[in-house]
């Protein structure tokens, strides 16, 4: 079974995967880059061997079970997950499965989750990618949700999201409050600050992530005809590396994000419904820039927000090409 | 707004897959989900804040397991709080050793003499560990212009309101603000305590 899995999560090679790659994990793979994408079903556990106060092994199955349902209810995507029942593994076992399960980690202060993958650098394998969720923190599972916890579907899908190859989104906006910041509102369940506590915010799946997951597990026939827009950002004449483009649908309302991820400055925003966006270039000068990025010595945070001025048209089946932001110092 | 007529369907397509998206691929995003601190309560959470710079980074398998973590050296520049020793050590999560490669996304790449702010407490059995996941990591840069160390510093508390993307109060901030800022709520968490 173990070497099935390990054929199984094989990773592909960007050179043979269709569609874009704005919001997607990257690894290099004997000196190729390559994406984080599962060629099919991808098999999990769910630990019992640690749980948090107040939620039991049921509590935690079922969550995650609508969780995973949520990502595989997407329409335009084609995503199969297989239960492989509990295991009294943990996450940081190295143990050739995909584990879903608490641990305690009083340490990882203000980290309610996160995703690790092993990976085989020569073959390309996923060795394991693992979810931990942190049981030092308070979580409720009620179905309303609970001022006591956070909701534990809510940061299931959100862990779910990297498991499936996506990073992190940055639609969302924030606000101070007092001493304390908090997320306000959310374009994106991939967004890296959590609701608070009480908020079911997080359990709804947003055009963001639809697109990016759409983009990166498209059906292999009879799915949705969707387009995309592409272009570069640049300053000065030069590209930007880092900044956050954001395609705003007119008729759609489709709000999808990506990133100018080399330093000619281009961008591709894919997963998007045929028709017309504004497009806006912020700078990700907010928060955590080692949430979006590995390498964040290049990412260039110093500019206005810029709009492109014209509608971009995203057409069906295709990528528009040229839309082309120049952005300038604050 | 016009409509750009090179944006409409048929003209100016690029097939899906290709050269150019094969060159698109980022280094990995990330994976953590996170309860957002300002700069003021890291500041204040932590138990050491250094202006520090990585000395060494050791790349290692953690122990009985292909799992990649690196142990990072850092010598301390100058200590914003608390009383460290000349050198801090942190072990991260990641990297590359033969042929493993753990991901944690999230966890900074680190190369030697970089500058870095860091938010630190110590915990039993694992050492000194940042706050705040990597919001308390801080990267120091040199203004290209200016010549002035610089840092993309974190919300700071006392302006309530959202957290405007492009306004000209963000962006990066000089290294030297940032320390005062901290001075200051350090100051006052040891007024706090008489």
């Amino acid at each position: 079974m173990k070497r099935a899995i390990l054929v199984t999560a094989a990773l592909i090679a960007l050179a043979t995967a269709p569609g874009a790659a704005y919001m997607r994990f990257g690894v290099s793979i004997n000196g190729t880059n390559t994406i984080l994408r599962w060629p099919g079903a991808i098999p999990y556990r769910v630990s019992d061997a640690d749980l948090a106060t107040g939620i039991s092994a049921a509590d935690f199955d079922q969550a995650l079970q609508r969780a995973f349902q949520a990502w595989q209810g997407v329409a335009s995507a084609t995503i199969q997950f297989t239960r492989q029942g509990f295991t009294s593994g943990r996450p940081s076992d190295d143990d050739s499965s995909n584990v879903f399960g608490f641990e305690r980690r009083a340490d990882l202060e203000r980290t309610l989750a996160v995703t690790s993958y092993t990976i085989d650098v020569i073959n390309g394998e996923i060795i394991e990618a693992d979810v931990q969720f942190n049981a030092a923190q308070p979580w409720s599972v009620a179905d309303g949700g609970s001022l006591t916890g956070f909701d534990l579907q809510a940061v299931a899908q959100h862990e779910i999201g990297h498991v499936l190859g996506l990073g992190h989104s940055a639609v969302g906006e924030t606000e101070v409050s007092g001493t304390g910041r908090r997320l306000i509102a959310s374009g994106a369940v991939m967004f890296p600050i959590a609701f608070p506590r009480g908020s079911l915010e997080g359990r709804t799946l947003r055009s963001d992530d639809i697109a990016g997951v759409s983009d990166l597990y498209k059906p292999a026939s009879g799915g949705p005809r969707l387009g995309g827009l592409s272009g570069h950002v640049r300053k000065n004449g030069k590209g930007v590396f880092g900044a956050h483009v954001v395609a705003y649908g007119l008729r759609s309302g489709q709000i999808v994000g990506g990133y100018s991820i080399n330093d000619d400055g281009d961008y591709v925003i894919g997963g998007l419904e045929p028709g017309s966006y504004v497009v806006r270039v912020e700078p990700l000068d907010d928060g955590d820039v080692e949430s979006f990025f590995e390498d964040t010595r290049r990412v260039d945070a110093d500019f206005a927000v810029t709009y492109y001025a014209k509608i971009a048209v995203a057409p069906r089946n295709g990528v528009a090409a040229d839309i082309d932001v120049a952005v300038r110092s604050r | 707004m016009p409509v750009s007529r090179s944006h409409r369907p048929g003209r100016g397509l690029l097939a899906l897959a290709g050269v150019l998206l094969a060159l698109m691929a980022p280094p990995y995003l990330s994976a953590s989900i996170v309860v957002p601190a300002t700069l003021d309560e890291l500041a204040g959470e932590a138990e050491l804040v250094v202006h520090a710079r990585v000395a060494h980074v050791e790349t290692r398998q953690a122990p009985g397991t292909r799992r990649v973590e690196r142990l990072v050296s850092f010598d301390v520049l100058r200590a914003l709080k608390g009383s460290p020793s000349g050198t801090v050590q942190v072990v991260l999560a990641g990297g590359t050793f033969g042929r493993y490669r753990t991901v944690v996304p999230g966890v900074p790449d680190l190369t030697q003499g970089e500058e870095v702010v860091l938010f630190l407490r110590a915990w039993p059995a694992r050492g000194l560990q940042l706050v705040g996941f990597t919001q308390g990591f801080l990267r120091v840069r040199v203004d290209a212009s200016t010549g002035e160390r610089v840092v993309a510093a974190p919300v700071a508390a006392g302006s309530d309101g959202p957290v405007v993307r492009g306004a000209t109060d963000r962006g990066p901030q000089p290294l030297a603000r940032i320390e005062a800022r901290i001075a200051r709520v350090v100051l006052a968490q040891v007024r706090g305590r008489r």
